[in-house]
């Protein structure tokens, strides 16, 4: 079984190299394949390149990086999230880790009483009781504990989500804010800046 | 359990690997100098990713990637290829090498003589990087060629529009333009010529003067003033079809482009405004005081504050005035003469008629005269009237006659002289002439009337002989 799914994992890799087709100079260099189908399209497209070229130094210097942003919410749950504006969200996250880790903390605290008690005990229907009540405290305490990992793993994986969605918004907007201050409408008309 | 863990971390790596991103894994294969899969990879990229900055840079190294293919490709001295690459590549520095790998097949097709080609790789060269700093001396070549080659001026003009249009500065302007003047005169002077054709649209031809001159060249002179000459001609058929606003307007035009036309174009607007000056007297001997106002006005459209027209603006209130005067003596003339004040209402009707001489006015003084003269002596007034009467005509025939009876009836003819019958009432009074003989009577009878100095012959014989 195990064989079987690490030859999977293999395949999974290489398929991206079996996927090349087979290389075909004409359709490799040919002019038409951008749809630039005059001069102008031509000179069109790179003078939009150009304009967004000079918008990366910008997006450079305010994006976040993911990484420190996935270190900041595996710290603290929700942290990563209140870089990206999802402010609610980093709350609702946090505050359900808490509980979580909380209330796991405390079902097991009561569990050692419990446990505890059951040590203590003289009697069989005490020893009994204490011992089942101790047994589900616990795996209330583990089952608790284990929301808290699988809320943990999807709040490191919905940082890296919101991480990836804010960099491509702050591109966007970036794009929009230039675009502004090139072109400015006022009642003598539309003024284009360069 | 240590090979649990082995297999575990194994495969992670594995899946870290398949899970790096295409973008990684493009810009690995760019650095690699593996340009054919950067490419492939980059156009994914661009096709399928939403994330604009990754979009931008694989845009960026796709044409970098490009670039170094057709450096490649150059240097192995396969142009063609090489300009499909560089064009892919689509930057500045790309454009610079599809122009150096055109000069490489140019030079070998000038060798050849191949000229159509030589054209071709100019023509593709203009059409496709026409922004690139280095064409306005390709324009410049081509346009050297064509006029050396087929002699066609159309295209040479073209290129030179293109160059003044995109490279106003380039030190090749002043180069073409050289071999322009070399032909433009005679379009100007061909254009010129039409202007004479009966069927001639004026206005296309301006425009295509004005076209000519929107172009720097030698000749701006001569295209002013020829556009001026067109402009005064059309001005001309304006006159004549009587829009003169329009053709002041031409005339205007006409200045614009030949300062040295002035005098004439002066000389003309004052003959428009003398026909509105014309009409306006027309106007004004028909005591049309406000439509002559209307029409000496009109000069003011032509020339502002014309002199002339301001002139006879002024003569023709006044002459309102005399009229307005002349009537008001002609009414104190009319109440006078009822009073019986005949030499004040003399007076009167001759200053009025001073004013504003009428036929009305004549009358009034023709017939107050009368009969000043009838109130001194009203037979002797009639006897003057009828001597003066068509300059003697019935004293002559009457004496005519007498002088006849008298050769025919010597002593025998009784003569009575002119008689005056009857006193003078209402201005008439009545003048006999009795001629008698043996044989015949001549009672010759007519009524005087002195007031309009007329006579009517009273009897048939008097009529008949002297008419009516």
């Amino acid at each position: 079984m195990k064989k079987i799914l690490l030859l999977l994992i293999i395949s999974f890799s290489l398929l991206g190299l079996y996927a090349r087709t087979e290389f075909d100079i004409s359709v490799f260099a040919d002019t038409l394949k951008y749809n630039w189908n005059n001069a102008e399209e031509r000179y069109q497209y790179r003078e939009n390149l150009a304009f967004k070229k000079g918008l990366i130094d910008s997006y450079e210097a305010e994006r976040l990086s993911t990484t420190l942003n996935l270190g900041k919410s595996a710290i603290l749950p929700g942290w990563g999230h209140f870089d990206t504006n999802n402010v609610l969200r980093g709350q609702i996250l946090l505050s359900t880790e808490i509980i979580l880790a909380g209330t796991s903390f405390f079902l097991y605290d009561k569990s050692v009483e419990k446990y505890d008690k059951y040590k203590a005990s003289k009697q069989i229907d005490e020893i009994n009781q204490y011992y089942s009540d101790a047994n589900r405290l616990y795996k209330q305490s583990q089952l608790t504990m284990g929301l808290f990992a699988a809320i943990w793993v999807f709040n490191i994986y919905d940082t890296y989500v919101s991480t990836n969605q804010y960099n491509e918004w702050l591109w966007i907007r970036n794009m929009q804010k230039e675009l502004d201050r090139r072109i400015n409408i006022s009642p003598n008309g539309i003024n284009i800046r360069f | 359990m240590q090979k649990k863990i082995k297999c575990i971390l194994f495969s992670c790596l594995l899946l870290l690997t398949a899970c790096t991103s295409k973008y990684q894994r493009a810009k690995i294969a760019y650095e690699a100098g593996n340009y054919p899969i950067a490419i492939e990879d980059y156009d994914n990229i661009i096709n399928k990713s939403d994330n604009g900055y990754e979009i931008t840079l694989s845009e960026l190294d796709r044409s970098e990637s490009y670039y170094q293919l057709g450096m490649r490709a150059f240097e192995r001295k396969n142009y063609n290829l090489a300009i499909r690459l560089f064009y892919l590549a689509n930057s500045d520095k790309a454009d610079d090498k599809i122009i150096d790998s055109y000069l490489e097949i140019l030079d070998k097709s000038k060798s050849e003589d191949n000229n159509e080609m030589v054209i071709a790789i100019y023509d593709y060269i203009i059409t496709n990087l026409y922004k690139s700093p280095r064409v306005p001396k390709y324009i410049f070549e081509r346009a050297n060629l064509i006029y050396d080659w087929y002699d066609d001026e159309q295209t040479v003009w073209a290129d030179y529009c293109i160059m003044n249009e995109y490279f106003p500065e380039s030190e090749y302007v002043a180069k073409t333009q050289v071999i322009v003047d070399k032909f433009l005169l005679s379009w100007v002077n061909h254009l010129a010529n039409q202007k004479n054709n009966k069927d001639a649209d004026l206005s296309d031809i301006i425009g295509k003067l004005m076209y000519l001159k929107s172009q720097p060249n030698s000749y701006h002179k001569e295209i002013s003033n020829e556009i001026a000459l067109i402009y005064i001609q059309m001005a001309e058929s304006e006159i004549v079809g009587e829009h003169y606003v329009k053709a002041k307007k031409l005339f205007q035009d006409a200045l614009e482009f030949d300062a040295n036309q002035a005098n004439y174009v002066q000389k003309r607007l004052e003959d428009i405004c003398q026909i509105f000056i014309n009409e306006g007297n027309e106007l004004l001997n028909e005591k049309k005081i406000d439509e002559a106002i209307t029409q000496y006005s009109r000069s003011f459209q032509i020339i502002e504050e014309y002199t002339k027209a301001t002139n006879a603006i002024t003569r023709a209130e006044q002459r309102r005035r005399d009229i307005a005067q002349s009537l008001n003596l002609k009414e104190e003339g009319v109440q006078l003469e009822r009073k019986k004040k005949y030499q004040e209402a003399l007076k009167k009707y001759q200053q009025a008629a001073v004013l504003d001489k009428t036929r009305e006015l004549d009358k009034l003084i023709f017939e107050v005269s009368n009969i000043i003269e009838i109130e001194k002596d009203p037979r002797a007034f009639a006897m003057k009237v009828l001597r003066e009467y068509k300059n003697g005509l019935i004293v002559k025939g009457v004496n005519d006659l007498r002088l006849d009876l008298k050769e025919e009836w010597g002593e025998s003819l009784r003569d009575s002289g002119w008689k005056t019958i009857g006193a003078a009432t209402r201005y008439k009074i009545e003048l006999r002439y009795d001629l008698i003989t043996p044989d015949d009577n001549y009672f010759l009878s007519w009524q005087i009337n002195m007031k309009d100095r007329t006579l009517i012959p009273l009897n048939k014989l008097t009529e008949k002989l002297f008419g009516k």
